[in-house]
């Protein structure tokens, strides 16, 4: 993969951080109020949120580190930024 | 030395916009303690209906079977029959030495293509082409349609933040000069305490009705002008945030009967006809489910039915592979996560972005909008450029599986194995 | 959700939209994009190897021309030396006349440098044999006849003629 499309994938993480603690709380809170367990399951959300966060960004880098073809080529120029 | 005398009327001019903004704008107003010349602008996450009886107002029901029209479907298809129109003009008569609007398109074609080559290879390109190209150019004239200045400005007349505005001078300038509202008028308003109350808790509409009519009959009503984005009602003590402008706006008719006063000449927007589709959830949200299911078909079509063994935690389980079945399910999570942040990611830049322009307008008006302006352009090409280029690298991955196992690999594709390499 | 604008009939709508949008974007502008960019780049490769082949030629030309100047350049080499030796041979046999006509001349002015001195000898003969008549009157008087006058002088000029050609 180009180190462009590297760049662009660890840009994308932000976001993908971000949603998977969201949802994992917020689906938590959703269980909460279901069946009157107040933190349990939100804090359960957290954690596994926190995870899956931490996987997509290791799943994300890894290419970068690890990368299957030989080394990634230095980029000529920073990515591109923005709220991205 | 006419160069030098430009640049310094330039610069003269931008000053004084600066400054005509700082006195025009909300700030300026705020600081010199007068009230703000243009109205409050309305900020809604959810799109507004145009047509049907609710027109002007945002869209509350999720399960609604009714058809409506809201002002950011209407201004996705007209994004459309834009791109359609713009594609049949330029290829309708296609020359070898192409003219400015075939060049342009052939220029955003190939552009795409080369690096949708560099990911995928140059075969599977051409079969994901016109869904990267559509959701580029999709997401792209959305965002910028929407920064032409006279797009967001015709719209259904606001009610709320004025009315309320005007029904708490009407409080006061009574024709009896006593602040006093009748029962009939404080019926609108319970009427828009109901709605409000009836979005806000999901109470029962018998018990808000009982409430409703309590408050009624202590007729202490006041309306205070809370910050200036939204105004709200309060009620005998309790604050209420009054969404249904048809109520306000009764309310406000109900005063001019009475013989209040009720200026209706500055009026605000509650809904304009056509609004960037980027700030409607389920615009990003279709995007994202469409590239989603792209993106798995392609996984199963390049590795058949061994593409979904990655996600396949069960049978890991099955066979006590605990870490691996973790993986795997991890795997599966991210992907589903990896939808959401999609639509979040281009909701929240487009949203936000709308936002920021309509209250930099309203705030400083003139140089600080133009540079909001510049930045919301970019950001809107930016947001194009990421949504269509995560679909091509997501796709790369996922049919990357395929690849490492050594059939047709270009080492440039190869992607670090998944799933069960981590047991 | 629902505060966030989730609608499920819009969300219908959009995904509609934008598959319909897909497929129509698809048949009037990216297929007939790809297959101009396509053409294109046939036209360009068809051009190229036309070129190529053009080159070759021009070359191959070149190489044929730098032959036949070569060729030609002996030709003029044979010319020049020919043109040499006929110039060489016209000089020669110019020389050649010029001396055998300096030689006629020569030749010519010798028989009349000859022609002078025998008319000059002529001359002195006739004046010799007249001063010898004169002498010899003087020194034989008139005892001399006629005959034996005639006699004397004839043998004189027997003599004389041997003189001359001796």
């Amino acid at each position: 993969m180009p180190w462009w499309a590297l760049t662009l994938r660890v840009t994308g993480i932000g976001w993908f951080i971000a949603i998977s603690i969201v949802i994992g709380i917020c689906a938590g809170l959703k269980l909460d109020t279901w069946i009157h367990t107040k933190p349990l399951f939100m804090l359960i959300g957290l954690l596994l949120g926190t995870i899956v966060a931490f996987y997509g960004t290791y799943r994300a880098v890894q290419p970068i580190f690890n990368p299957p073809g030989g080394p990634v080529e230095p980029p000529d120029q920073t990515g591109s930024e923005g709220r991205g | 030395m006419t160069g030098k005398r430009a640049t310094q009327l330039a610069l003269l001019g931008v000053v004084i916009l600066l400054v005509a903004g700082l006195v025009t704008g909300a700030i300026g107003a705020a600081i010199t303690g007068r009230d703000p010349l243009l109205p409050t602008p309305g900020i809604h996450l959810a799109p507004q209906l145009i047509t049907g009886e609710a027109r002007g107002e945002t869209t509350k029901e999720v399960f609604s079977t009714d058809f409506v029209l809201t002002n950011t479907i209407l201004s996705s298809l007209i994004t459309s029959v834009l791109l359609v129109g713009l594609f049949w003009l330029g290829t309708s008569r296609l020359k070898v030495v192409p003219g400015r609007l075939q060049s342009m398109l052939e220029l955003i074609v190939e552009g795409l293509l080369g690096f949708m080559e560099s990911v995928i290879g140059a075969a599977r390109s051409r079969s994901l082409l016109p869904l990267i190209a559509t959701i580029f150019l999709f997401v792209l004239f959305n965002a910028w349609l929407g920064l032409i200045p006279i797009y967001q400005s015709f719209g259904i007349t606001r009610w709320t933040d004025l009315s309320l505005t005007e029904l708490s001078k009407a409080h006061v300038t009574d024709v009896k000069g006593k602040p006093t509202i009748t029962v009939e008028d404080l019926k609108h308003v319970v009427e828009a305490r109901e709605a409000a109350a009836i979005s806000a808790s999901g109470k029962s509409e018998a018990a808000v009705e009982k409430e409703a009519h309590k408050f009624a009959e202590t007729n202490r009503i006041e309306i205070t002008d809370a910050g200036t984005i939204g105004k709200q009602l309060v009620v005998d003590g309790n604050p209420v945030t009054v969404e249904g402008q048809r109520y306000a706006g009764k309310a406000a008719e109900k005063i001019q009967e009475a013989g209040g006063k009720v200026k209706t000449a500055q009026a605000g927007l509650s809904a304009a006809f056509l609004r960037p589709a980027g700030t409607d959830f389920n615009m990003p949200l279709a995007l994202a489910i469409i590239s989603f299911f792209f993106i798995e078909i392609l996984g199963l079509r390049a590795l058949g039915l061994g593409y979904l063994s990655k996600f396949n935690f069960i049978g890991s389980l099955l066979r006590f592979k605990l870490i691996d079945a973790f993986v795997r399910f991890l795997e599966l999570v991210s992907e589903l996560v990896r939808l959401l942040s999609f639509t979040f990611r281009l909701f929240g830049n487009m949203a936000a972005g709308e936002i920021l322009v309509l209250l930099s307008a309203f705030l400083v008006p003139f140089v600080i909008t133009d540079i909001v302006y510049g930045l919301e352009l970019f950001v809107g090409l930016i947001q194009a450029v990421v949504f269509a280029g995560l679909t091509i690298v997501f796709a790369a991955v996922a049919v990357a599986g395929h690849e490492e196992e050594g059939h047709t690999a270009a080492p440039e594709h190869k992607q670090p194995e998944h799933g069960g390499g981590h047991s | 959700m629902a505060e966030l604008g989730l609608h499920l009939p819009s969300l219908i709508i959009y995904l509609v939209n934008f598959l319909i949008l897909m497929v129509l974007l698809y048949f009037i502008g990216y297929k007939r994009i790809l297959k101009t960019l396509d053409d294109r780049a046939g036209r360009i490769r068809g051009a190229l190897e036309e070129s190529e082949r053009v080159k070759k030629q021009a070359e191959q030309a070149q190489v044929e021309m730098r032959q036949q100047l070569e060729t030609s350049r002996q030709g003029t080499q044979v010319l020049m030396e020919q043109a040499r030796q006929m110039a060489e041979k016209f000089r020669e046999e110019e020389m050649a006349k010029a001396r055998a006509e300096s030689e006629a001349f020569l030749q010519r002015a010798r028989q009349q440098i000859q022609q002078e001195r025998d008319a000059a000898v002529e001359e002195l003969r006739g004046r010799f044999a007249d001063l010898a008549i004169t002498a010899a009157e003087r020194v034989v008087g008139r005892t001399l006849d006629k005959n034996a006058h005639k006699d004397l002088i004839d043998k004189v000029l027997q003599d004389s003629g041997q003189v001359r050609r001796g």
